[in-house]
């Protein structure tokens, strides 16, 4: 639950909210508001004490009746008084085209973008939408393991495919599923590497829920909110390429600056194996080019060489 | 009462100004009538303190509307009300447990500080509409929108704002140009932030990552657009997609076999963008091998020669 002081537009933006919500559903103890809206109780008797602060000086009038005994006791409970202010206002452009991206988003992969109330969401936000609805897969079904292993906090076991095509069975202490740029990533405590890693969700062959609780470990542990590679070993790559292929140095740790050249833009990331590299770069055709170190550039040439079926691959 | 503080005050005023009703309330009676103003002794002070409270509420998006003149000397002329589409929420507007969870998901789903706090605000806003002691379920998914393209702000703010934008593109293989639209909406399909726009009457599909310049606001209005033109060109990039289909052999229980979910080395495949098709493929490497279309096979291994040759 975060503790941490609201500024005086999101103070305000909760009083009108508990407004609204406790003249439509009828009194709330501070806790279970506290808990709704995920910020200090603090925060929600000063949003209370806003909404029974709000006399109009001129005319003696009380817009709203605050119980303040009730309140100390830990109960919220208004009636209107002679205001006509009964719901919080509707979302500024800028607030609706936050939550329609992120509904957007959220629509675009499983299991959201087969829900209903995605749907409706999506509409209410001016999207003309259907929900999907397609046959399970694999994926389904790993996804679904993962969500239960991580609610329940149990291990679970993987079969795993990493990104050079090699193959391993996996015990991990599962934490949460990281959802970028439409790829689910499950983060967890891997018990064959004793460390955090994340594992690509369409790379995972099978997963079984096991009986065992996560571990200790796992449990302490904090999930930095970045994950990049599975590597404690980076090397520093120089890249430069064109401003189409400018992802690169976002899916990548970027060390320093991106300079601007005559041919696009220049800049250093750190790579975990270069052997991992190849694909990042080659999917890029002209448009991304390794410029130094010069194993990093080999093992662009022998990805794109395998790549293109040469039978000879220099290692 | 104690002092207010300036969110007490920016509550009051809402109250005043709703109270008011159509005919308005002049500046006067809301520095009288709200203590915040009322307990300042400085007039200069009270007038500073309005201006700014008057462009924040607009920019919560709570409506302010002037119904005289603003500026006059008489500061009884210029009265303030609030739209009556402020609080227009649909009727019978109500959230489930569940629609509450996936309003969360969108709002946490943003990494750009002020997208962020923009959706955090409509979050708590739109909480008033559901179920306080519903089940509150963990949630295991954590979102993150792959946001940091720095364009995504500006063009959100140009919708917001009706206003047309400009900006240098590029196609794969081509020179930028440099487009002039009116941004409609974000669309993000087969993993890429796609944005909607009119170009002259007709409606276009433009991927973010191909805008090669910063993205500028201009003054002149937005193209209008009827929800059924916009309706019409969202479906027609869908049916697009759906057009454009690849017969894949892909090596068996490889990580493209996973990927694509096939259960047989041949498949077929639809995708939205040629381009964008061809970089998923490399990814693959010689796990997958393109039967046809032709052109799209020689130009995987085009671009596969390419990268070999910089990379002697």
């Amino acid at each position: 639950m975060p503790k941490q002081e609201l500024g005086a537009e999101e103070q305000f933006n909760l009083s009108l909210s508990i407004m609204g919500l406790i003249l439509r559903e009828g009194p709330h103890s501070v806790q279970e508001l506290s808990r709704y809206y995920q910020v200090s109780e603090t925060a929600v008797i000063k949003a209370v004490k806003a909404i029974a602060n709000s006399e109009d000086l001129t005319r003696y009038q009380t817009h709203f009746y605050v119980d303040e005994e009730a309140l100390e006791e830990g109960e919220v409970a208004l009636n209107l008084g002679v205001g006509q202010l009964d719901t919080p206002p509707t979302l500024s452009g800028k607030q609706a085209a936050a939550i329609a991206a992120g509904l957007e988003y959220l629509s675009s992969v499983k299991p959201f973008s087969e829900s209903r109330e995605l749907t409706e969401l999506r509409n209410l936000f001016g999207a003309a939408a259907e929900p999907e609805s397609s046959k399970p897969t694999t994926f389904d079904l790993v996804l679904e393991s993962c969500q239960r292993a991580i609610s329940a906090s149990r291990q679970i076991q993987i079969d795993y495919l990493n990104q050079l095509g090699e193959r391993s069975v996996r015990l991990v202490d599962p934490l949460r599923l990281d959802l970028i740029q439409g790829r689910y990533y499950l983060r967890g405590w891997c018990h064959k590497n004793n460390d955090l890693r994340a594992f690509r969700l369409d790379r995972i062959i099978s997963a079984t829920l096991g009986e065992a609780p996560i571990s200790d470990v796992a449990r302490e542990v904090v999930l930095p909110d970045e994950s990049f590679g599975d590597s404690d070993q980076e090397e520093l790559v120089t890249l430069e390429i064109q401003r189409t292929a400018v992802e690169l140095f976002w899916t990548f740790p970027l060390v320093g600056e991106i300079e601007e050249t005559a041919n696009g833009l220049r800049g250093q990331i750190r790579v975990g194996s270069f052997a991992a590299l190849g694909r990042h770069i080659a999917k890029f055709g002209n448009r991304a080019k390794v410029i130094e170190p010069e194993a990093a550039r080999r093992a662009v040439a022998n990805f794109a060489k395998r790549a293109l079926g040469a039978s000879e691959v220099e290692r | 009462m104690g002092k207010q503080t300036p969110a007490e005050r920016l509550f009051t005023l809402t109250c005043c100004l709703v109270s008011a009703q159509s005919y308005g309330v002049s500046k006067r009676q809301l520095l009288e009538s709200v203590s915040g103003y009322a307990e300042n002794k400085s007039q200069d002070a009270q007038d500073r303190m309005f201006e700014r409270d008057k462009d924040l509420l607009r920019s919560m998006g709570i409506r302010l509307e002037v119904v005289d003149g603003e500026g006059s000397d008489d500061p009884e002329a210029t009265r303030y009300r609030l739209s009556k589409q402020a609080f227009a929420w649909p009727t019978g507007f109500h959230l489930n447990p569940t629609h509450l969870q996936l309003l969360e998901l969108a709002a946490k789903a943003w990494s750009h500080r002020s997208m962020s706090q923009e959706a955090r605000a409509a979050l708590t806003r739109m909480r008033a509409f559901g179920v306080a002691d519903g089940a509150q379920s963990l949630q295991v998914v954590s979102p993150k929108l792959f946001a940091k393209d720095p364009n995504f702000g500006p063009l959100t703010d140009a919708i917001d704002q009706g206003l047309q934008v400009r900006f240098e593109y590029q196609k794969p293989g081509e020179r930028p140009f440099s487009k002039q639209l009116s941004p409609v909406r974000l669309r993000f399909r087969a993993g890429q932030w796609i944005l909607l726009a009119a170009d002259a009457g007709s409606l276009k599909n433009y991927l973010l990552r191909r805008i090669v310049s910063r993205v500028v606001l201009l003054d002149a209005a937005a193209e209008p657009l009827t929800q059924d033109e916009i309706a019409s060109a969202e479906k027609s990039l869908d049916d697009f997609i759906l057009s454009q289909v690849a017969k894949l052999e892909v090596r068996e229980q490889s990580e493209a076999w996973y990927h694509f979910g096939a259960s047989e080395t041949t498949i077929q495949v639809s995708y939205m963008d040629r381009e964008l098709f061809i970089e998923e493929l490399i990814e693959y490497g010689s796990d997958v091998r393109v039967i046809e279309p032709s052109e799209l096979a020689d130009s995987i291994q085009a671009q596969l020669r390419q990268v070999l040759q910089n990379h002697a």
